[in-house]
């Protein structure tokens, strides 16, 4: 099954949020616009909007604060993506070719700094300083983890808790706000909301400890890029980590670094080889799932009902997703 | 009456807020544009808000200007790829401007000014769409670039003096800035033949000569603007009064050719 289709009943919810993103590029700047629409026409599965519809429906649903918030989470997170492709020199996003590639860093720069101006635009429609002072740490946090994820490349004595904490920034976190501020902006408790914010933390954390587990075993073809991208970008990763425990994967790395600290294919295909004959992936999946545990334990508190049935089930979708 | 605004203290509280210890191993710790800070303390002194208050709104649209000038770093296509040190620097540069944005919505969302964060993003909204314009060197003509140009550079001073009800300050925030900013250009170019501005002038004039001369009729015009200001304010001892005389007689000359 399909994760859109574990939501689909939103559907009409997630055609007022587009119409609604669509609006938001009404500049007069024909190529920021032509930039802004391509962004947006390449789509993205707009998971942030669909964590916001549902924690709101769990509370007073106030759908014009909901959709505010959805469309100010999703603008961010694009605005982000617009800057990372910047920094990771990336020519193609979601099979589509990247504002960088198409009109170059400077253009990409604006564009991003364009679109978070209008999800901060769109969000101050809202005047209760309590999602700002969420929002606004959340942003600093992420930009913090980017940070740290460049700092922390090559480094091979980071330990598991720089891991988890950088991927706290890099992903769980945005996911964590979309449920906090979705309750909040429907009139949840601040308790509710740190509920569902610990639900989007600990789905983010499974998210992307799976992510970097499929880095590993999924093939070229399912991933869209070789196997192994992240360690020869030089992001050691919680597979990588694990294997290290062992000594003699602990030795082959040290080896393949001691001279040069960019890992050639060879190099590679032998700690790939090496990974798989350790326990490293069933581990990393062992500590998702305990995560994923963590997720629904945050819910069982809240109403039920249809929206936290759906939220329980996009969980243990990802608990599952294997490609 | 509030104890007076300190520009030295506030540099100090601006680059303690930026401070990351890891960024400036491989970015230049950025520098923080005197003309703008000069403006924004005459404004905000003449509000009555808290010194807090002021510091802090003071403190934001200067880490805006910073995160703005910050992302101006960051290398045009494929020459951000040309060595690792290069490569990192260019990364983190993007970076920096991106915490440095948060930073601002961080410290107003705690000082519970959401409508001055509108007011903000507005004004980075309209900055970037006029970046792009003149990025693609768009204007009708030269001077109308640098008009663009001074929209860029005063808009968040404007914003703030409007935001706080001073709009009479919008006129010499617009000749203050870019007089301050084409001066600085001038010198660069005469002294080390660079200048992005003075070089895209060529694009409309075609001629550097010409380009040169336009800029230097908007310094003279901006000097004698600022004159004015002086003569006509009766309160010439403000930070930014004193300052525009210490601009007029360090360019003197150029009043006089004017």
């Amino acid at each position: 099954m399909k994760l859109a289709r574990i939501y689909s009943f939103l559907k009409k919810d997630l055609d007022i949020i587009e119409e609604s993103l669509n609006k938001v590029f009404q500049t007069e700047h024909p190529i920021l616009h032509d930039a802004s629409t391509k962004l947006l026409r390449a789509g993205g599965k707009r998971i942030r909007p669909v964590f916001v519809i549902l924690a709101g429906q769990l509370g007073d649903y106030h759908a014009e604060r909901v959709k505010t918030v959805a469309v100010s989470l999703e603008l961010i997170h694009m605005a982000t993506l617009v800057h990372d492709d910047v920094i990771d020199d990336a020519s193609l996003r979601r099979g589509q070719p990247t504002i960088r590639e198409l009109y170059g860093n400077r253009v990409a720069m604006y564009t991003g700094d364009y679109i978070l101006a209008r999800a901060l635009e769109e969000i101050t429609q809202i005047q209760d300083p309590t999602i700002h002072q969420h929002l606004s740490r959340t942003i600093v946090e992420v930009c913090i983890g980017e940070i740290e994820q460049i700092k922390d490349k090559y480094n091979w004595d980071q330990g598991l808790r720089d891991y988890l904490r950088r991927i706290k920034r890099k992903t769980a976190l945005l996911i964590a706000t979309s449920c906090q501020l979705g309750g909040l902006a429907s009139g949840l408790t601040e308790a509710e909301a740190n509920k569902l914010f610990k639900y989007g933390y600990n789905i983010g954390m499974s998210y992307q400890i799976i992510d970097d587990i499929l880095d590993f075993t999924s093939t070229e073809k399912e991933l869209g890029k070789p196997s192994g991208s992240d360690l020869l970008q030089g992001n050691i990763t919680l597979p990588i980590l694990f294997a290290m425990q062992r000594a003699d994967f602990y030795h082959l790395i040290n080896k393949a670094q001691k001279n040069n600290i960019q890992l050639d294919e060879k190099q590679l295909g032998d700690i790939l080889h090496a990974l798989k004959a350790t326990d490293a992936i069933e581990r990393s999946y062992q500590l998702s799932e305990l995560y994923l545990q963590k997720a629904l334990q945050a819910l069982e508190d809240l109403p039920e009902g249809r929206a936290k049935l759906t939220l329980q089930n996009i969980a243990r979708y990802i608990g599952k997703r294997r490609s | 009456m509030t104890a007076r605004l300190d520009n030295f203290h506030l540099e100090k509280l601006i680059r303690e807020k930026m401070k990351h210890a890891y960024l400036y191993t491989h970015i230049e710790e950025p520098l923080i544009d005197q003309a703008k800070l000069i403006l924004l303390t005459t404004i905000l002194e003449e509000t009555s808000l808290s010194k807090a208050q002021k510091e802090n709104v003071i403190i934001t649209a200067m880490l805006i200007q910073i995160a703005l000038d910050t992302h101006d770093k960051v290398p045009s296509t494929n020459e951000m790829n040309e060595d690792k040190a290069n490569k990192v620097s260019g990364q983190l540069n993007v970076l920096a401007g991106d915490y440095y944005s948060g930073l601002y919505y961080l410290l107003l969302s705690e000082m519970k000014e959401i409508s001055l964060i509108h007011t903000l993003a507005s004004a980075i909204k309209e900055i970037n769409e006029n970046k792009m314009t003149l990025y693609y060197n768009e204007a009708v003509s030269f001077k109308a670039h640098l008009g663009i140009l001074t929209t860029v550079e005063s808009l968040l001073s404007t914003s703030v003096a409007n935001y706080v009800g001073l709009d009479h300050y919008n006129q010499v925030s617009r000749e203050w800035i870019i007089t301050n900013k084409l001066l600085h250009e001038r010198q660069n170019y005469l002294q080390h033949g660079k200048s992005f501005i003075i070089e895209s002038g060529t694009h409309y004039t075609g001629d550097i000569g010409v380009a040169l001369s336009i800029v230097d009729s908007i310094i003279e015009r901006g000097l004698h603007e600022l004159s004015l200001f002086l003569e006509n304010n009766p309160k010439r001892e403000t930070i930014l009064g004193l300052a525009i005389k210490k601009l007029l007689q360090e360019n003197s000359k150029l009043v006089e050719e004017g």
